[in-house]
């Protein structure tokens, strides 16, 4: 932290990153104000929105960056965004006759590397049937991950039944209790408005026994890499952004979202507030993402 | 991260009540037994999927598959066998685990007349290598399988916990009571001995068994030898050694007159 603090002031310290500091320092202050007087206010990034609006905002964001989407992953992580979703479909390890709930999987990221994992299984096809729901409250990027779908062949002669549901992470009013037994969610819990009652649909939709796997941004325990990080993501990623997708603010909305997010351990026991046991997590790349995952038993 | 920490302290308690259903309801008390008992509560889930995954081993292996059939058998999805993240190393501690525990219940009420002798109680030693080596029996096609997990990096802290508990409590019901340096070579030199007879017992197809049993009877006869070798006083077998190490130098020289 102190050598941060002299690093800043050694350097003109560009605005976003003067956002940054004053919310990192004040964030007690913020947070006693916020428990009394503004309930039905949450942030928007660095930004404190209506809750309605967040959901309006987080939409737009998304029906901007749909198309260019896989392309800024792969400029913005090095392409080490793959690397992240195939650890997690090996950790998540599905077996023949899972019934999977693909959340916020509108690209299909998630979905294609499952069906994947379940064709190179050997006599995966002869036991029994495997499906997926790819669930998005975006239909641009549900979209996108349906062309994608038909153009790479995922739909032929699969062993899995893929469904598309657009639909709110918060409110799955429409999808039964314990209709699955997987539920995943991907780079997509952080722009949620309600976390807790994302983490409390996914808990009613399980059957018991089922299994909660979140990837995620998150943070990192070394102060020094997160400075590296915090250099990069607010000096680099909004330029590159505007660059190749020709938008700023997107970018600069992921960033500030990443930052707004709760650590490993809080995370970890917002999914045991939930009801889920054995809940544990995972860091990959010095903690920039992690892998939740918890059981309904 | 202010603000989800209004919206948890906020949610919590309902979300529990609606999570949990009626049967936890304890759980909002938070103490330590309702802890130890929410811990119970994985534990016996998870010892219900690994007791009925065992009886899959001998078909698919000590295997993620073998988890998730047992999982469907005692009821889940098969997706559970996420619970176990060493996977097949999981599964083969379990049943290191449970091996051990029959173990030493019968140990327990084997008769003892053979430790008021003096002697190292051999047979009973042998007995309860034996024992132990048997229970490998329904799943002997797959242990050597078993032995390669079990030599995985992630999966070598547990294997050698199961394996001192296993001579430890051998040695324990054999009446070995030392508090001095013989403690450790007791139980390294009969962990070293239940390594090589289960190497030997994977290969073992003579009838009943009887070569494996002759391989622990000669090799605690070994040990038993090496025993007295070290409790021999080194100063009254000095001349011993001294001559022992000339005659060899002499052989090896080519000196040996005796020829």
């Amino acid at each position: 932290m102190s050598l941060r603090r002299k690093i800043l002031r050694l350097i003109s310290v560009p605005k976003p990153y003067q956002k940054l500091c004053s919310v990192r320092y004040y964030s007690a202050q913020t947070a006693a104000k916020n428990d009394s007087e503004e309930k039905r206010k949450t942030h928007f990034g660095f930004e404190t929105v209506d809750e309605d609006e967040k959901t309006k905002k987080v939409y737009e964001v998304f029906e901007t960056v749909a198309e260019k989407y896989d392309t800024m992953n792969d400029m913005m992580s090095f392409g080490v965004h793959r690397i992240w979703k195939d650890i997690f479909m090996m950790r998540f390890a599905p077996t023949p006759g899972t019934k999977l709930i693909d959340m916020a999987g509108g690209t299909g990221d998630i979905t294609f590397r499952y069906i994947n994992y379940l064709r190179n299984k050997k006599n995966a096809t002869a036991e029994k049937h495997s499906s997926v729901t790819v669930c998005d409250i975006n239909p641009n990027m549900l979209n996108v991950g349906k062309v994608r779908a038909e153009k790479q062949g995922y739909l032929k002669d699969s062993p899995v039944d893929v469904d598309w549901l657009c639909a709110d992470a918060e409110q799955l009013t429409m999808i039964p209790d314990e209709s699955y037994n997987a539920y995943t969610i991907a780079f997509g819990i952080r722009n949620c408005t309600h976390i807790d009652k994302v983490l409390e649909e996914a808990y009613r939709v399980l059957q018991p026994g089922g299994r909660f796997m979140c990837l995620e941004f998150s943070q990192l325990p070394n102060p020094t890499m997160q400075w590296l990080y915090d250099q990069y993501s607010f000096q680099l990623i909004p330029v590159m952004g505007q660059l190749v997708a020709g938008q700023w603010k997107p970018y600069q909305y992921l960033v500030e979202s990443i930052r707004q997010f709760p650590d490993q351990e809080k995370f970890k026991s917002m999914i045991e507030d939930a009801g889920f046991r054995q809940v544990t997590y995972e860091n990959l790349t010095f903690g920039v993402c992690a892998i939740h995952s918890g059981f309904k038993i | 991260m202010p603000l989800s920490t209004v919206l948890l302290s906020h949610a919590q308690k309902t979300l529990r009540s609606y999570c949990q259903g009626p049967t936890n309801k304890e759980i909002s008390i938070p103490t330590k037994t309702t802890e130890q008992e929410e811990h119970q509560y994985e534990e016996n889930i998870k010892k219900n999927i690994l007791a009925k995954a065992l009886d899959f081993v001998q078909k698919t292996g000590w295997t993620i598959e073998s988890l998730a059939q047992g999982a469907e058998a005692a009821g889940y999805p098969g997706i559970a066998h996420g619970l176990f993240p060493n996977g097949g190393g999981d599964l083969v501690h379990y049943f290191n685990i449970t091996c051990n525990e029959k173990l030493v219940e019968q140990m327990k009420s084997w008769p003892k007349e053979e430790l008021k002798e003096s002697k190292v109680p051999a047979q009973l030693i042998e007995n309860a290598i034996m024992t132990r080596l048997l229970m490998i029996e329904p799943y002997k096609s797959t242990w050597p399988k078993a032995m390669a997990i079990q030599a995985l990096p992630n999966n070598v802290p547990n294997c050698l916990a199961t394996l001192l508990s296993l001579v430890d409590d051998i040695c324990y019901h054999t009446g070995d009571r030392s508090v001095d340096f013989n403690w450790y070579i007791r139980r390294v030199g009969l962990a070293g001995i239940y390594k090589a007879s289960e190497l030997f017992y994977l290969t073992d197809s003579s009838q009943n068994n009887s070569g494996t049993r002759s391989f622990v009877k000669s090799r605690i006869r070994d040990a038993e030898l090496i025993q007295i070798a070290l409790n021999v006083n080194p100063v009254a077998v000095a001349p011993q050694t001294l001559t022992a190490a000339f005659v060899t130098a002499k052989n090896m020289l080519g000196m040996n007159s005796l020829k």
